[in-house]
């Protein structure tokens, strides 16, 4: 068995997606027998220049091994951990550092025409292509991140859906009236747009929203909009919840929306379609839209809050059309084999770098297994 | 309707190519949406293959349209010669033009004295021009007079001014801007034979305010209840207008009661051809800073057909023995209604055809805007000047990457022996990944 470092990227006092991915790929590499461990260093996002800085406290680690245990594998994640120097290192990319590829140029980016950001963008993207070129393994979180990742770096890598951290325990129950959004609070999540969307749509209808605001000032303009259109009797800010009441709050939700600009994977997608309810989306959702079809597991619509507002009407007055799309997000989850029974394709596809150098490597840590 | 530097391109490039002076790679999808084509991917792609084996120099065309804007930024990033289609913008344009410091870093350029501009510091722009877009660029070309007159009077005086005025060493352009128009297709230069008997009336581009639609319908009413002309004219006007105008074209139709106009709704110069062929009067009207009336007004007085354009904009500059100028306002329907009559009751036109095709065949015919622009990218390419400005830039990009590498080491958080410890380990790693 393998002694396996996980390597993550930690905004303080946030939680995302990167988060439930870690842990339940550690409990799952424990359960097959592995020794594991998370390394993971604060990202500061603001200034941009320490961008350069923090991936060189990655590159600069020494992570060959600690006290008697060698290190036969490390697992990368997102933007910058990949820096991490090792001779067997797979990336299960999350994302790279968005800002300077996908979004550069959009409202999304913080990187300006000023010369100095252009080197920045050009050193960053010149070191990812030098370090995610060295790794032994690469796959994405969606096709989407493996098509970013081919088209700006010219780099290929495998598709490894990571399944759901709650699989099994979601549930369906009657619906109430009220949509949920569940994720961080940011611009690119787009939360303000279903908010504004409310004036238009069925007065009886709320809005839950479960997440925590992590960009200054998005908390300010939500809450000028609510005032603004006279909305607090409809939404409701959850903050953090957990694990069960979330479950509840997805089993009575009429409907969920999902709608950030060209998300990267997206579990939120997927929790819906396992409790059996559908999902609101954009045209330019990006990985939300490898599992929702329009018309089958939800509904997807322009990035504006009078298409948001029809569509959730849509649901409120068709009979019957949210019930049968969530039944078909249900079915389409299991057809698709990535709610649980993913992971021995992930571990697998992952763990490749120990195969690669044939029975020697594995000889060797089942020797030092033996000599422990 | 295409972007005018697909046009551009497609007409042009064969003529280019055929010189044998250069080798080309385009960096343009004009038909693109998706983010692997906006806004960055090109550039990205452009400044990679620079990176690789080096252009002389890059060539851009910019217009007020979103798939431009990534042009627009990409002028500031790697300068070249910059072909204005417009020079007026409806917006900033995406974050990195919004908030740009462009200003200062011009003085940057000009004076390596001069500060970094702060980071994270709000730089407001003045008004949507392409000041910033012309800032940087090696020679800024312009396809309209009156552009070419604004930047010299907007741009390029006061940039001058302003950085005198700060002590900068600002060194005058050795070259100044082009005027270099449109180019026409030699096709749309072989004469019209009209036969037919219908008044043809040629409508072109979109029904908005600013392309003067309720007042062309206006006229349109009048000429068609006007009890002075003979009984045996028939009339048919068609107007050729962008695809996201038509319904409100359609329902501006129903608001003046002309259902026999006939729409026409796939704008774009090779079907403008076609139809100024077969017209009596072609109209170009735009009262607006924003838009140009090329290529299509070109295409017109290729043909030789009677032209009516608004006293305003490119249609001012225009030699008024050419063409009919309408002055925007009160009046206006009924100039045009006028002019409609006079046309269509067989009067000969003051404007002599085979002058408006000489003017035309001399100022926009494919074949002499390639040979101008063949010049151009050859000399300017090879001239001490622009060599100076290339040689610039680099220096230019190589103070910024050393600015930005002690920016990174400011924020190193550490004393002493640990400071030189990281600093070493952080040497490693710039040599390793060539930071």
């Amino acid at each position: 068995m393998a002694n396996i470092l996980l390597l993550g990227v930690k905004v303080p006092f946030t939680t995302g997606g990167q988060d439930v991915l870690l842990k339940s790929l550690r409990g799952e590499l424990e359960r097959r027998g592995h020794t594991v461990d998370t390394v993971e260093l604060p990202l500061s996002v603001q200034p941009k220049e320490s961008y350069l800085l923090q991936a060189a406290h990655w590159r600069s680690l020494n992570l060959s091994s600690f006290g008697e245990h060698e290190v036969d594998l490390v697992i990368s994640t997102k933007f910058p951990s990949y820096y991490a120097k090792h001779p067997k290192k797979s990336v299960w990319l999350v994302h790279q550092h968005r800002a300077i590829y996908d979004l550069y140029g959009g409202r999304y980016s913080d990187f300006s025409d000023d010369p100095r950001d252009e080197q920045l963008r050009e050193k960053l993207v010149e070191g990812d292509k030098v370090v995610l070129g060295e790794a032994s393994y690469i796959a994405g979180i969606s096709q989407n991140v493996v098509d970013r990742l081919q088209a700006f770096n010219g780099m290929g890598g495998e598709v490894l859906y990571p399944p759901l951290s709650l699989a099994g325990r979601y549930y369906k129950d009657a619906a109430e009236p009220y949509i949920l959004s569940v994720g961080r609070i940011c611009s690119i999540k787009r939360v303000d747009l279903i908010l504004k969307a409310l004036p238009q749509i069925h007065s009886f209808v709320k809005l839950k929203i479960v997440g925590q605001a992590d960009e200054p000032g998005v908390m300010d303009y939500l809450k000028n909009e609510i005032d603004k259109h006279h909305l607090w009797e409809r939404v409701e800010f959850l903050g953090r919840v957990s694990d069960e009441e979330l479950l509840e709050l997805y089993a009575k939700s009429l409907a969920v929306y999902y709608a950030p600009h060209d998300e990267d994977y997206g579990y939120v997608t997927l929790e819906a379609m396992a409790s059996s309810k559908p999902v609101i989306t954009a045209h330019d959702s990006g990985g939300v839209l490898e599992f929702v079809e329009h018309e089958q597991h939800g509904l997807i619509v322009s990035p504006d809050s009078e298409s948001f507002g029809k569509a959730v009407n849509r649901f409120v007055e068709e009979e019957g059309l949210a019930e049968r799309l969530g039944d078909n997000g249900r079915e389409r989850l299991t057809a698709l084999g990535v709610e649980q029974s993913g992971w021995d394709t992930i571990v697998e596809g992952l763990l490749t770098p120990l195969r690669e150098n044939g029975e020697r490597h594995e000889r060797e840590i089942s020797q030092r297994a033996v000599a422990s | 309707m295409g972007s005018v530097a697909a046009y551009a391109s497609e007409v042009l490039l064969p003529h280019l190519k055929e010189e044998r002076s250069f080798t080309f790679e385009l960096f343009h999808r004009g038909d693109a949406t998706r983010y692997l084509d906006l806004p960055v991917y090109p550039y990205q792609r452009l400044r990679e293959r620079h990176r690789q084996k080096p252009f002389d120099l890059c060539f851009y065309q910019i217009e007020d349209r979103t798939e431009s804007q990534w042009v627009r930024i990409a002028t500031n990033l790697l300068p070249g010669i910059t072909w204005f289609h417009d020079l007026y913008f409806t917006s900033h344009g995406p974050e990195p033009i919004l908030n740009s410091a462009w200003q200062e870093l011009r003085r940057r350029f000009d004076d390596p004295q001069h500060p970094w501009p702060e980071r994270g510091g709000e730089f407001p722009q003045v008004a949507p021009i392409g000041a910033r877009e012309a800032t940087f660029s090696f020679l800024p070309l312009f396809s309209s007079e009156r552009d070419s007159s604004e930047y010299h009077r907007l741009i390029e005086h006061p940039l001058s001014e302003s950085c005198r005025e700060n002590g900068a060493q600002f060194q005058p352009p050795e070259i100044t801007a082009s005027y270099l128009p449109l180019p026409v297709r030699k096709s749309a230069f072989t004469p019209r034979e009209r036969r037919d008997e219908v008044f043809t009336i040629a409508i072109c581009d979109g029904a908005r305010v600013e392309h003067r639609s309720h007042k062309v319908l206006q006229a349109l009413q009048q000429f068609a209840s006007d009890e002075t002309l003979p009984e045996s004219l028939r009339i048919r006007a068609r107007w050729l207008i962008p695809a996201e105008d038509l319904s409100r074209a359609e329902a501006m139709l129903v608001e003046f009661d002309l259902p026999q106009v006939e729409l026409l709704p796939e704008l774009s110069p090779r079907r403008w051809e076609e139809l100024v062929r077969e017209s009596d009067i072609a109209l170009h009207l735009r009262f607006s800073v924003f838009g140009q009336l090329h290529p299509y007004l070109g295409i017109s007085m290729a043909q030789g057909v009677p032209v009516v354009v608004t006293r305003f904009g490119g249609g001012e500059s225009l030699p008024p023995d050419l063409v009919y100028q309408i002055e925007p306002g009160i009046a206006e329907a009924n100039d045009l209604h006028a002019v409609f009559r006079v046309l269509a009751g067989g009067t000969k036109p003051p404007h002599e055809e085979g002058r408006i095709r000489r003017y035309s065949e001399e100022l926009f015919h494919e074949q002499s805007i390639a040979d101008q622009l063949h010049h151009l990218l050859l000399h300017t390419g090879r001239s001490p000047h622009f060599q100076r400005k290339v040689a610039r830039w680099a220096a230019f990009e190589s103070d910024a990457s050393r600015a930005l590498l002690q920016e990174v080491l400011d924020e190193v958080h550490l004393e002493g022996a640990l400071e030189s410890a990281f600093l070493s380990s952080f040497e490693e790693v710039r040599n390793e990944l060539g930071w």
